[in-house]
Parts: C-alpha cells; sequence; structure tokens
C-alpha cells in the first residue's frame, strides 16, 4: 500500500539512507581488503582496499551534506531536523544544530576519522595496511552507529534520515496514514528548534575540537595494533609521535574550551566541576599524555614498552567508554547531562568491549596464548549477546581478559625490556606516565560508581548474606548495589587529584634536567637550586598574597609544586639548553601546564562567595550542618554592602529571550558618622555622640563614639541603619546577568562576569520573579481574601492587620446610605513596620436584607485596599478581601556573587600549553618532511 | 628488591585506597524509608516533586531555603528543606535527586539533581496531533 503523501520531501532522505548503508558496507569491505593485503603483503589488495575507504569516505561526506541539506531546507517532517533546528534559528547556528543530536555527532566523529585516515594513506605507506585495516573496523562500527534497522527486535543504529511519521512510536497511528498529514498537523510547519542554550559560538566551536581530540586517540591505537601485529613492537612510534601530541594538543584545547565555556556562559559557579561528562574528556586525555611522553622515551630505546603500547591503546577504548557512559544512560541520576537511554546500550557496549577484546588479544604475544585467549573472549562476547544473564558474564570477560594481560605482560616483554637506571630521564618519565595512569585510574572508578551498581546487582543477594553471616556492614552495603556518586564530588576528587597535580608538577620540574641512561645527580641538583630557591620565594610572596595558610599544607604544597615547574622549565629553556629553538615547543607547554595547575589552584582554592546571606532568620535552627550562606536577596534599589563592594539591584529589562538584571557594584569609600546618628549592631541600637570616621570594627570605635540606646521610639527605630565601616562610594561598574527565558527547554540563568587582571567578578541570578501579577489601573494588585475571627491576625506584606471586632452602625446615614440599610463597621488596626499604627474601617452593606452593596476602604498610607467579602454569623467569621499596592513588595532578585582571583593564570596557562604543543608538533612534522628529501 | 617491584606494591596501594575511598565517599541510593531509618546518615532520594503541596520560597525570610514536598519512588512522601534558593523551573522538574539527611520529621537536603523534561529526554509532541 503506497500512499503519496503530500509536500513530503523523502527523496534527500531516501538517498541519504542509501548512503549510509554503502557507507557501513565499504567500511566493512576495506577492513577486509586491508587485512589481505597486510596478510598476503599484497598491493593489490591494499589498492583496492584504499579505493574502498575513500568510497565509504565520500559515502560518509554525501550523508553529511544530505543532512545539511535538509537542516538548511527546514524539512520539518525529518525528526532530526524538526529536533533541532526551527524557522527562527538564525542559518550561523546550522553546524550547532547539526550536531546537538546523538547521529550528528557520530557523523561529526566519523568526519574527523576520514581525515585522518586519508592523512595516513597519504604520508604512512608503510604503515597503511595494519593502520588502515583497523581504522576501517572502527569506521564499521560506527557507520553502523547510523543504520537504524532491527535485527530480531535489537535496535542497530539510529538513523538522521528516519521521517516522524515513520519513528516507532508512530508506526500505525491513524494520522500517518493520511496523505495530507503535513498541512493537517500544524506542528509540521515548524521545528522545536535548538535549544537556546546552546545558541552560541562554543556550540560551534566546542564540540568539533572536542571530536578532533577524540578522533586523534584512534591513530596510536591503531598504531599500537598495527605494531603488535607485524611483531614490531616499537617501530611504529616514530609515525605515531606527531600524530600523538597533536591529540594531546587538540583533545587538552577541546576540554579546556568546555571548562571555560561552563564558567563563561553556563551557571556551574565555577571552572571545572569533576562531572561525569567532563571527568569522561579527562581521563582518554591524561591516558594519551603518558602514552606519548612513552613513544618518546622507546623511541630512543625500548623500554617499558608494554605501558606505552597499553597506554596508547587505552586512551582510545576510554574514548568509547566515556561514549558508552555518556550516551547509554547509564549514569542516569548522577550526572546533570546526561542523555537518556537511546535503546543502542547493548551497542556502544559490544563496540567497547569488542576493541577491548582486541586490545587484549594483541597484547597477547605468543600465537597459541593469543588464538586460545581470542577463541573464549569472543565466545563469551557471543553467548552474551543472546543470554539473558548478561552481566555476570561481561564481568568473567573482564576479569579473564585482566589476567590475561598481567601473564602477557610478565610473560611476553621481558625480553626487550632491561631496568632502567634510578638517575636516568626515561625512568623519570615512565613514572610521570605512571601518575598520570593511576589519577586516570581513580577518575573513571569514582565516576563509574552507576557501572559498579549493575556489575554487583547480580551478586548482590550473595554479599547481603555474607555481610549479614559476618556481619560486615561494607558488605552489606556493597551488596546493595545502589552507590550514588560521592556527594562532594569536589572534595573526594581532590582529595585524590591533589597529591597527582602534585606529582605530576614534580616530575615536569625536575625530569628534563636528568640526561637518558643515566646522569650525574649532583650535577642535576645543582642545576635545579636555582629554580628551587626561587620557587621557594615566589610561593611564599603568592601564598600570602592570595591567603594560603598552614591549615591546608596540601593546597600550599600543590602551589609550590606547580611554581617549581615553572620556574624550573624557564631556567632549562634559558640556561640549560640556551634558549634551543628544539626545546621551545616542549618547555613551554610544560610550564603552561604548570601554570594551568597554579591557575586553577588559586582561582578555585581561593574563591570567595561575595554573597552572604544577611538576613536575620537563623537558619540553623532547623538542623544542625544545614547552614548556606551563598544566595544574597537585593531588593531593587536597596544598596547592600558585599564583599569589597556595595551592590544595587537597578531593574531587569528584556533584550530577545533574555531577562537582563543590572546590578552595579560600587567600590566603598570611607564612612563618616554625625553626632545624633543611629545605628544598629550585635542587635543593640547605637547613637553617635561625636562625628568620627570609623574604623574597620565597629568595637574598637564602641567606647568613644557611641551609646547605647535603650528604648528606642518608632521614630528613632526607623531612623537606624546597619553600622558599616564603608559607605558606596563611586560606581565601580555593572554586570548584566540574565536569565534566558524559554518555554520549551525551560528558563535557564548566565553569569556575568567582571574581569580584572588578578581577579573575576562573577555574578548569577539564582532566583527573581520573572513576571509580575497584572495590577489594576491604581497599582493594586487582585486581593485575596482572608477568612478570620475577632482578634486574629493577617500579615500583609509590610503591615499587620488585625481584626479588633464589629458593630452595627447606628445610623447608616452618617454613610451617606439610607436609613433602612443594615451596616456592620469592622476595626481593623494595622500596624506598620515602624510600630505605627493606622484604623480603618471597612463596612458591609445589607439593603432588603439580601443586597449587598460592595464597597472597599482604601488605606493610602499602608497600600491597602479592604473590603469585606462575606460576613458568618454561624462560625462567628468574617472574610476580608485585601489588595496590596505593588509599592508594597519592592522587586527583588537572589543573586550570588563570586571572586575567582588569579584566573588569568589559568587563561594564559592553557594558551602556553596549546602553543607549546604546537610547535613542537610543527617541529617534528617538519623535521620528517625534511628526512624524506 | 627490583624497582618494578616497589612500583608494582604503590600501584596496587593506591588502587585499593582508590576504591576504598570511592566506596567510603559515596552515599547510597535510598528511599525515604532507608533515610528515615537512619536518621543523621546522607543518603541520595530519587522522587518527584509534589505539585499538589506547596513549594515555599520566601526570599524575604531567607533566600537560601526552599520547602517543599516529595514523593519517593515508592510512593512515600515527606517534607523537605532545601538550603538552597528555589531551583529555576523547579514545578517543571520530572524527577529530582536529593542529596542530604533526615532529622527529626524531615529530610533536610543540602544539594539537589533536577531532571527537566525537555532538556535532553525527547519528548514526542507530535502525539497531539494525531487525528
Amino acid at each position: 500500500m503506497d500512499i503519496n503523501y503530500i509536500g513530503e520531501h523523502a527523496a534527500p532522505g531516501q538517498l541519504g539512507n542509501w548512503f549510509v548503508q554503502l557507507s557501513f558496507v565499504f567500511s566493512i569491505l576495506a577492513a577486509v581488503a586491508y587485512y589481505l593485503g597486510e596478510r598476503n603483503r599484497d598491493t593489490s589488495w591494499l589498492q583496492l582496499g584504499r579505493w574502498l575507504f575513500r568510497l565509504h569516505s565520500a559515502s560518509v561526506v554525501a550523508v553529511i551534506g544530505l543532512l545539511f541539506y535538509l537542516i538548511l531546507q527546514q524539512y520539518f517532517e525529518y525528526d532530526y531536523v524538526w529536533k533541532h533546528s526551527n524557522r527562527a534559528m538564525e542559518a550561523k547556528y546550522v553546524f550547532a544544530c547539526f550536531w546537538e543530536g546523538q547521529e550528528g555527532s557520530f557523523l561529526l566523529w566519523m568526519f574527523w576519522h576520514l581525515v585522518i585516515g586519508n592523512l595516513l594513506i597519504w604520508r604512512n605507506k608503510s604503515w597503511e595496511g595494519p593502520v588502515l585495516s583497523v581504522l576501517s573496523l572502527v569506521q564499521v562500527f560506527l557507520s553502523s552507529m547510523l543504520l537504524g534497522l532491527y535485527v530480531a527486535g535489537q535496535k542497530i543504529g539510529s538513523n538522521p534520515f528516519l521521517l516522524i511519521r515513520e519513528l516507532p512510536e508512530n508506526l500505525g497511528l491513524p494520522w500517518t496514514q493520511s496523505p495530507n498529514y503535513l498541512s493537517l498537523i500544524p506542528q509540521f510547519a515548524d521545528g522545536r528548534g535548538l535549544n537556546p542554550l546552546l545558541q552560541n559560538y562554543w556550540m560551534t566551536i566546542h564540540p568539533p575540537t572536542l571530536f578532533l581530540g577524540f578522533a586523534l586517540t584512534v591513530v596510536p591505537f591503531c598504531f599500537a595494533i598495527a605494531g603488535l601485529w607485524r611483531g614490531d613492537l616499537t617501530g611504529w612510534m616514530k609515525a605515531a609521535r606527531s600524530w600523538s601530541f597533536s591529540g594531546v594538543l587538540v583533545l587538552g584545547v577541546g576540554i579546556l574550551m568546555g571548562g571555560a565555556w561552563a564558567y563563561e556562559a553556563l551557571n556551574f559557579g565555577g571552572f571545572w566541576a569533576w562531572d561525569p561528562v567532563e571527568n569522561a574528556s579527562l581521563v582518554p586525555w591524561l591516558t594519551l599524555v603518558g602514552a606519548a611522553h612513552l613513544i618518546i622515551v622507546n623511541l630512543r630505546k625500548p623500554q617499558s614498552v608494554f605501558l606505552a603500547l597499553f597506554l596508547s591503546m587505552i586512551s582510545f577504548i576510554l574514548v568509547l567508554y566515556s561514549t558508552f557512559l555518556t550516551r547509554s544512560g547509564v549514569l542516569g541520576d548522577s550526572s546533570v547531562h546526561s542523555f537518556t537511554d537511546n535503546g543502542m546500550t547493548g551497542q556502544l557496549l559490544l563496540y567497547l568491549l569488542t576493541f577491548l577484546l582486541l586490545m587484549t588479544a594483541l597484547l597477547i604475544r605468543r600465537p597459541l596464548e593469543r588464538v586460545l585467549y581470542s577463541g573464549i573472549s569472543a565466545s563469551m562476547l557471543v553467548i552474551t549477546a543472546v543470554m539473558e544473564q548478561k552481566v555476570a558474564l561481561i564481568l568473567v570477560f573482564l576479569f579473564f581478559s585482566a589476567l590475561a594481560l598481567v601473564r602477557a605482560y610478565r610473560s611476553d616483554y621481558r625480553q626487550v625490556t632491561e631496568e632502567e637506571k634510578l638517575w636516568s630521564r626515561e625512568f623519570w618519565m615512565f613514572i610521570g606516565s605512571l601518575v598520570l595512569g593511576l589519577s586516570a585510574l581513580q577518575i573513571s572508578f569514582s565516576t563509574s560508581t552507576p557501572v559498579i551498581n549493575l556489575l554487583i546487582k547480580p551478586f548482590s543477594e550473595t554479599f547481603g548474606q555474607w555481610g549479614q553471616q559476618w556481619n560486615w556492614e561494607w558488605l552489606i552495603k556493597l551488596g546493595k548495589a545502589n552507590f550514588a556518586p560521592p556527594s562532594n564530588a569536589i572534595q573526594h576528587y581532590n582529595k585524590w587529584q591533589i597529591p597527582f597535580a602534585f606529582l605530576t608538577a614534580m616530575l615536569i620540574a625536575a625530569t628534563q634536567f636528568f640526561a637518558y641512561r643515566d646522569s650525574d645527580i649532583k650535577k642535576v641538583l645543582s642545576r635545579l637550586a636555582m629554580p628551587f630557591g626561587l620557587a621557594v620565594i615566589l610561593t611564599i610572596g603568592l601564598g600570602y598574597a592570595f591567603q594560603f595558610s598552614w591549615s591546608q599544607p596540601n593546597l600550599l604544597v600543590l602551589l609550590f609544586s606547580g611554581i617549581f615547574a615553572v620556574t624550573a622549565n624557564a631556567h632549562y629553556w634559558l640556561v640549560v639548553v640556551k634558549k634551543a629553538n628544539k626545546m621551545l615547543g616542549s618547555s613551554m607547554a610544560h610550564l603552561g601546564f604548570a601554570l594551568i595547575l597554579v591557575g586553577a589552584l588559586i582561582s578555585a582554592g581561593k574563591s570567595v562567595k561575595l554573597s552572604e546571606n544577611k538576613t536575620t532568620f537563623d537558619i540553623t535552627s532547623l538542623g544542625k550542618d544545614f547552614k548556606n550562606n551563598e544566595d544574597m536577596l537585593l531588593f531593587k534599589g536597596d544598596t547592600v554592602a558585599m564583599g569589597d563592594y556595595f551592590v544595587t539591584y537597578k531593574g531587569k529589562k528584556t533584550e530577545g529571550i533574555n531577562q537582563l538584571y543590572q546590578v552595579d557594584y560600587f567600590s566603598p569609600k570611607p564612612n563618616r558618622y554625625l553626632k545624633g546618628q543611629l545605628v544598629l549592631s550585635q542587635g543593640v541600637v547605637f547613637e553617635c555622640t561625636r562625628e568620627h570616621v570609623p574604623s574597620s570594627n565597629f568595637l574598637n570605635d564602641q567606647a568613644n563614639y557611641w551609646k547605647v540606646v535603650d528604648q528606642p521610639s518608632s521614630e528613632q527605630l526607623r531612623q537606624t541603619k546597619l553600622w558599616n565601616a564603608g559607605r558606596a562610594g563611586d560606581l565601580a561598574f555593572t554586570l548584566y546577568p540574565r536569565i534566558q527565558m524559554n518555554a520549551k527547554f525551560g528558563n535557564v540563568p548566565e553569569p556575568s562576569t567582571k574581569h580584572f587582571l588578578h581577579k573575576d567578578i562573577y555574578t548569577h541570578i539564582r532566583w527573581a520573579e520573572l513576571e509580575r501579577d497584572t495590577v489594576d489601573a491604581e497599582g493594586y494588585f487582585k486581593p485575596q481574601d482572608y477568612q478570620i475571627s475577632k482578634g486574629d491576625t493577617i500579615f500583609s506584606a509590610r503591615t499587620l492587620i488585625v481584626f479588633e471586632g464589629m458593630n452595627l452602625a447606628s445610623d447608616p446615614t452618617e454613610f451617606r446610605l439610607l436609613p433602612s440599610d443594615l451596616v456592620a463597621v469592622a476595626h481593623l488596626k494595622i500596624i506598620q513596620a515602624d510600630k505605627q499604627e493606622i484604623h480603618a474601617n471597612p463596612i458591609f452593606i445589607l439593603r432588603d436584607n439580601n443586597l449587598v452593596i460592595p464597597d472597599v476602604t482604601e488605606v493610602k498610607e499602608a497600600g491597602l485596599k479592604i473590603a469585606i467579602s462575606e460576613i458568618n454569623p454561624a462560625e462567628n467569621k468574617v472574610s476580608f478581601s485585601i489588595a496590596e499596592h505593588q509599592d508594597n513588595t519592592k522587586e527583588f532578585v537572589v543573586m550570588q556573587a563570586i571572586m575567582f582571583p588569579g584566573i588569568n593564570v589559568l587563561w594564559i596557562g592553557i594558551v602556553l600549553m596549546g602553543l607549546g604543543t604546537l610547535i613542537a608538533v610543527l617541529q617534528r612534522i617538519r623535521a620528517s618532511l625534511k628526512n624524506e628529501r | 628488591m627490583k624497582k618494578t617491584h616497589i612500583i608494582a606494591i604503590v600501584i596496587i596501594a593506591v588502587a585499593i585506597g582508590a576504591i576504598i575511598s570511592t566506596l567510603s565517599d559515596s552515599s547510597t541510593y535510598a528511599d525515604f524509608a532507608e533515610a528515615f531509618n537512619n536518621p543523621g546518615e546522607e543518603f541520595h532520594v530519587v522522587g518527584k516533586l509534589d505539585k499538589s503541596a506547596a513549594i515555599d520560597y520566601n526570599p524575604n525570610n531567607d533566600p537560601n531555603l526552599t520547602v517543599f514536598t516529595m514523593i519517593d519512588n515508592q510512593g512515600r512522601s515527606s517534607k523537605v528543606y532545601l538550603s538552597k534558593s528555589k531551583p529555576q523551573d523547579f514545578e517543571r522538574s520530572e524527577s529530582v535527586v536529593l542529596i542530604g539527611k533526615v532529622e527529626g520529621d524531615a529530610f533536610y537536603a543540602n544539594n539537589i539533581l533536577m531532571k527537566c523534561p525537555s532538556k535532553y529526554s525527547e519528548q514526542n509532541q507530535m502525539k497531539a496531533g494525531n487525528g
């Protein structure tokens, strides 16, 4: 049954579908051709593989082009277009909208693999066969993520070219059968659109950078596999060296860009939050840095080959793992920005485990054991795929693989590894890589709590029983298999990562002063003496300036190690190698990394929440440890002391979808108190006895200049202000934190930051009345009803209203009413904030026993309109309807302000590290080009 | 003893330390029943905001206090004191994770994670147009 749908553009989608399938088929064929070419040493197979890989590339490019075409043409009948774009979207966000979704980001990843693959074909002829066959295999898996096929009930991939009427949840619905559904259903006229939160330049530059970084990890992976395949354990490293450092560069920049985005435009309240998604990209970078450095070591002389191979491969596998974590939905409740399960968890897992198997199998060097391991593991994976009890078997597989790795390490890498000398550069580089590896291990483990829960689950009953039996608390806890991530994530990670960072910084400082093979330790130490001394002096200076104290020795020690790494690298380049061009890149990159550490330490460790809770309400009365001084309330127009500043919330304005809140910052100037002025301090009212300029502390002045006012009158209370040493001086700067108003995706606050050379002042709105209720012509809100009895009190915004009683008016004509009318008069006492009392007498009129004449009493001084809406004699209650004037409730915002000192050190560090690595990579590439000529 | 042995011992020690510390630093997901049975102990409680009950946020009194009612996944509800300002779009949240502990007859949360329906999960809004 073919329906001819009206207005549907099905052709480009069908074409796209076709190319998706072609790309999948070509990648399989390319992998096979390259495999045969390498195995048979046959150039004609290689040639074929090359062409197949190019055809695969062309198909993927066609897929990308068609998807762009659909988005640009705004064909909203396509699910992907509908979900990620709309008509209002500016054209410059077309890239952001392309890779916002899963399918688009997979395409971006594949695209970078293609660029890399074709560069490898062009540049690395001698390794083309094995490297490209592995890369093609990777592409087989990646392109399968787009297939969108259902095989035996299991979804394989998710197709970006699906029409909305073809979505599984819509199949068979009546509207999909009507040929003119596009014009019938108004939702098809426009898409849902790109999340406005992502409509900024970060979304255009961050994902491609990060994905290029991810993609570059595939190069050392492919080369290491190729080396093991050929039995040439180190020969591949020459070719892989620059690629690995490019990966270090791009992935590093991509991660830090994410941090900068979070800091500038999102409301994370900082640069790095140890969020699982952030961690998942940091971990492969750490191992890649370790791998790249071990490659340098091994290029001199085979040393710690196993670790070099392992780290080179595990970086890519960790990228796969991070894809699995963030896209399968296992992170679920533990991350604020994880994806939800898209039904491809199994596929992602299979992908991950297959490459883990490949890595392990190739690290085993004895042919028989390799075959045995591969056979057993592969059959385990196959059984896992069809079996119900998957977790247990996966656990067995992981355990088996770990054992195989240990066995391989102990038996197969002896002959090529000799013990390094203690005072050799390669030994300490090896240690450095280990430290990075351990740091990565700790982060992965803590990030993986949801996965660990899944792995424990099948054994939870057993653990629980054992725990009960032996009364082991921790075993019972383990058995519950519901570990949540550390409650205080930042504290948990810092506890572990500060020591690792310290070790890394010390190694960065000292390692290059050692020579390869062996060195004279005395000479090394004498060369290190100068930068060490300088670092000590600088640490004391900076520690003092930024108020580091001995109560946090770990921070002080980390500060020292970071500074030491800076001075040592500067010294090394300037004095030891005498500004040798060749060393410029590495010295600069190391120095930059050290500055990142120092900058992060100072800005995060010494950040100050300026906005404190200054209200009188004692929050600790609610419970122990229940204290939160982060946010403060600012009424419109009020000027409040905050940190070193005075702030005023001036008002808001609307700009497009943003609500901008103007916050003025004033620098303080010394206060001056005149005789007779009243202040409040420690809950007591004081009167000034002599004109003076206050000191920094009230207690110093109290005896000389102040006397206590025992029983302040209401007039005095009205004049009393909080004591303050300073007062608002000149306008320092104005910030416009904003709230992005978005009905579809939710309202999101965005911070605004004032940058100084030595610090940033960061401000964001935590809560604001987004829209006020409407008011009537005289400025009153809608009245509210209160049913009360005599003696009760109503709390209005600024006053207390006491209902004192009610009586019948003896002479209705007093109210210019008919003598026959019945008039009830209520007596209300309105107590204002300054204790002044106003009396109001709203009346209730009954004519001819049933007709009620409405009458509203306005109390201008209190900004209230009061009417009696009902009298209920049976319950002895009266209902008042009270409207408040808009001036009674001042508009306010709740905001948070944080001062980040020294964050520019962090940015400078990022630039230097990026630039240094770039210089080193470019120099290396130029040198290898020269060699070829 | 060779250097490799020392290194191996250090690695194993660090790995075990990391595992133990992660397990001891992590609290556990729980429901209200469990949290109320162990007052003072920290839990992550997953549930839904009770939208029929009042959400009290009165910045005039305290900008850092929000009081509301949450229903956990077992259907038990409890009053919650959250020591933070009311999160943006709180009413729209689909699922809520509270981090905190029980004291007396209420749950005191020092942190909250929210999942909003439209942020990442992809709801099919076309269903409205069935016809």
